[in-house]
């Protein structure tokens, strides 16, 4: 019985899933993002497997460590990843049912929690097969053996159902942690962004390289190593340990039917535990009362210049925007990077040539992410409101591109010429990075406008259970950083010879089947591609007013 | 409230006799005139073949059950939906001229649209600014309206603490705030305790004494009874009955039983109108956004 519900509950999950992702205009958007993270990826994993393969044949060494540890390290980080990934998916929505009320009404939470694992495996079979099978097929062609058809596959196999069933109960009781203790719930906003900030600093830093370093001789040897020994059973030239491989599929055998009960046992006491602050709102006063003060810059300065229509929707976007500041968790990625390098000045004594354009490039980047890549989405329900006051396209695009640039444009102008004073930066150089800078500023919000009408999103984001954000579509933020990504790419290699040479060089390197890229390809093809790209902050504005002008609740 | 000369008692859509008393001309009597108006959202039919008058100065209740295009009307009305196919005119204004209609208009959706990291009265000063309202006249419109709503006192905290019933006295407000000359009310009081009800029926009935033409959806008959001039029933997208509630209840009077409810179920043919109550403002069945919503 436990099965059967469970089974039933995991396919209505992951029917859901895959309906929310197809039923959608941004369907093909969706298939394409996938292919290219996961088909391509798989692909080239497959292609490095063959040659691996044929590598071992020939009775050569992949790596300076012995083939079998090389494989247990790859194990046991895959392994490491894919348990932080279930880990975090759990503390965050996955760690409460959808519909819980109605499920844990209805059946025992062993058959919930039997059927959030499930429906866990699946999506994790989803992104990990294509990579499973193509290295499978790749080690097996590349070796001439049949083996890896079928120990590359079970080697992922055990790994998604051991990660899922550990990192399902690890992260149940983290998420206990994370809800029910008063400080965390009360912090919660700004613990999140100090484990996102060390994270980034470890990551930029390259401290995170070090740890894993120092890390991996542990987990190679430790049973998450052992499923090296499975995939490379029977490959010529590799000499694995049976008995490691066949008590890694022991273990798991034993681990996941006990963990499927303790994490039961875990997720009832979680589920069913009050919560340590009111979910729903109170009707006690939230925040300090804030009067009206038709006297300062917001209610009288900015409105008298540019308008009161523009002049609401700036005061409105600042004000919600300090009232809700984790939907601009997005704007901080790039400044940790930054600050990461800033972190380095100040180790180093020296400051990088390349710091006024790194310092610039995220702020313009910031400026895209900070008010106008979702603007008809962050009206959320208020969009009929704002639509009915009979506010054009014009002043509601210009409105939010002036909430965003009166914050970055200053910003940048300072932090640019502050780090170009500091910077061994020749003086024409600092010059063109000066006077780029408001333009690129400019065209980064104004292209990142166009994109956020077109991928609008209106849904809510649950960062907690009483906390949820609209933030821009996915899509939206790849399509902007890639367009962006592509102009500053392309005008960076246009303008400094360099910048070719190393991007070259990077080519000749990563591209397969011994195919290079020559400095004057490079030239031409940043030409090709910088002067459309230079063409689109013109257009997303006009599309972005049409847009709104047209605008409808459908 | 004046009431009107009473319509004809029922009507019909598409080749049916139509209403309207001119097609084509506007009509400087009519505040709503539309003709032949049809939305459909994919394979579902929202609203088909809807012929649609109502005169200046009347408050006119739409009732319908859920998904009978209710609010895909409303929507239509207050240009946030094109149509598939017909035409419509709001105070002689074509749907398809979105600014001219939102600067006579007021709407109220049925999910209160507000902003709720922001307080009461920095919604309003919101609205007002991109209404560009003059900003003493906006003040005191405000300020009057606030204390009008109940809303005075609260007026500065955020909307997030506010009741389900304040934040829809104070969306009210929002589509109020420039004494438009057609009110669109979409369930203005679904959900809401008796005390905020009556509340919002008094300023309707103020706001139809003083000639604003009020078109409003409600599953509430009393509500519709007891302040509509003319009421039309919606079922499947057509305009199934329309008139005074008088002449209504006449229509569905059955042995001694005769009532709005007696008719309402008479004209949608189905006894167990899905949506259906029986005044206590709760609506049953589950709200969508679209389409067929209402």
């Amino acid at each position: 019985m436990p099965i059967r519900h469970g089974v039933r509950i995991a396919r209505i999950d992951v029917v859901r899933g895959i309906r929310k992702n197809t039923a959608t205009r941004l369907f093909w958007i969706r298939i394409l993002l996938y292919v290219g993270l996961v088909g391509v990826p798989g692909l080239l994993a497959g292609y490095v497997a063959y040659l691996g393969g044929q590598e071992l044949a020939a009775g050569r060494s992949l790596a300076s460590i012995e083939t079998v540890e090389l494989f247990r390290t790859i194990v046991a980080f895959v392994w490491a990843f894919a348990f932080l990934i279930v880990t975090f998916r759990t503390v965050g929505g996955r760690g409460y049912p959808t519909t819980a009320r109605v499920l844990l009404a209805t059946v025992p939470v062993r058959d919930v929690v039997l059927g959030i694992l499930l429906a866990e495996m699946a999506f994790a079979t989803i992104w990990m097969v294509p990579f499973a099978v193509a290295s499978g097929v790749g080690f097996a062609v590349g070796a001439g053996t049949l083996s890896p058809l079928l120990t590359v596959p079970a080697t992922a196999a055990v790994v998604i159902a051991s990660t899922v069933v550990i990192g399902f109960t690890v992260g149940i009781i983290l998420r206990q942690f994370a809800t029910r203790v008063g400080f965390v719930v009360r912090h919660k906003a700004a613990l999140s962004l100090l484990l996102i900030a060390t994270y980034f600093m470890l990551l930029t830093t390259d401290r995170l390289e070090l740890l894993f370093e120092s890390l991996a001789p542990a987990m190679r040897s430790s049973p998450i190593g052992w499923g090296g020994d499975l995939s490379v059973l029977g490959m010529p030239g590799v000499d694995p340990s049976p008995g490691l491989a066949i008590g890694w599929i022991g273990l798991a055998a034993l681990l996941v039917p006990t963990l499927v009960v303790v994490g039961g046992r875990v997720a009832a006491f979680h589920w069913l535990s009050d919560p340590s602050v009111p979910v729903e709102p109170s009707s006690e006063r939230v925040g300090p009362p804030v009067p009206v003060e038709r006297s300062g810059i917001l209610t009288v300065v900015i409105p008298a210049l540019v308008g009161k229509p523009m002049g609401a929707l700036v005061r409105v976007a600042w004000w919600r925007a300090i009232r809700a500041p984790m939907k601009f968790v997005y704007v901080a990625y790039p400044l940790l990077f930054v600050g990461a390098i800033l972190v380095d000045v100040i180790e180093t004594g020296g400051v990088p040539a390349s710091l006024p354009a790194v310092v610039l490039i995220a702020v313009a980047w910031g400026s895209g992410v900070l008010f106008v890549l979702n603007p008809l989405g962050d009206q959320g329900r208020a969009l009929p409101a704002t639509i009915m006051t009979g506010i054009t396209g014009r002043q509601f695009v210009r409105g939010h591109l002036l909430a965003t640039l009166l914050v970055t444009l200053p910003l940048g102008l300072v932090a640019t010429i502050a780090t170009v004073l500091v910077s061994p930066l020749d003086s024409a150089t600092a010059l063109v990075v000066v006077l780029l800078c408001p333009a690129v500023i400019v065209a980064s919000a104004t292209l990142a406008v166009g994109i956020g009408t077109a991928f609008p999103r209106f849904t809510a984001t649950s960062v907690t259970r009483s906390t949820r954000v609209v933030l821009p579509s996915s899509v939206a933020v790849l399509a902007y950083s890639v367009t962006f990504g592509l102009g500053i790419g392309s005008g960076a290699a246009v303008y400094s010879q360099e910048v070719r040479q190393l991007a070259a060089t990077f080519l000749s390197w990563a591209l397969p089947f011994g195919l290079s890229v020559s400095t004057g390809l490079l030239y031409s093809g940043s030409i090709v591609i910088l002067v459309p790209v230079l063409f689109t902050p013109f257009l997303a504005y006009r599309y972005a007013v049409r847009r709104f002008d047209a605008v409808t609740l459908d | 409230m004046d009431r009107p000369s009473e319509t004809d008692g029922e009507t019909g859509s598409g080749s049916e006799t139509p209403i309207a008393s001119s097609r084509g001309d506007t009509d400087d009597s009519l505040a709503i005139e539309t003709d032949g108006l049809r939305k459909v959202y994919g394979e579902t039919v929202a609203v088909e073949g809807l012929d649609l008058t109502v005169p200046r100065g009347v408050a006119y209740a739409f009732l319908g059950p859920n998904g009978s295009g209710k609010t895909t009307t409303m929507r239509l009305l207050t240009t946030l939906t094109r149509p598939t196919a017909g035409s419509a005119r709001v105070l002689g204004v074509d749907i398809a001229n979105r600014n001219p209609i939102a600067r006579r208009v007021g709407y109220l959706p049925e999910e209160s649209p507000l902003f709720v990291e922001l307080t009461g009265r920095e919604m309003l000063t919101y609205v007002a600014d991109l209404r560009d309202i003059p900003t003493h006249e906006a003040d005191d419109r405000i300020a009057t309206l606030l204390d009008r709503f109940g809303l005075s006192s609260r007026a500065d905290d955020r909307i997030e603490s506010y009741s389900k019933g304040m934040r829809q006295k104070l969306a009210l407000v929002q589509s109020m705030l420039h004494d438009p000359e057609l009110l669109v009310l979409d369930e203005p009081t679904a959900g809401l305790d008796p005390r905020a009800t009556r509340t919002i029926e008094d300023v309707i009935v103020e706001l139809a004494d003083r000639g604003v033409t009020i078109f409003l959806s409600t599953h509430v008959l009393s509500v519709a009874d007891e302040l509509a001039d003319i009421v039309g029933v919606i079922h499947d997208g057509r305009l199934v009955a329309e008139g005074d509630p008088a002449s209504l209840e006449r229509r569905g009077q059955r042995g001694d039983e005769r009532s709005l409810e007696a008719a309402f179920l008479s004209v949608t043919g189905d006894e167990n109108a899905d949506g259906w109550n029986d005044g206590s403002g709760a609506k049953t069945g589950e709200s969508t956004d679209s389409p067929g919503e209402g």
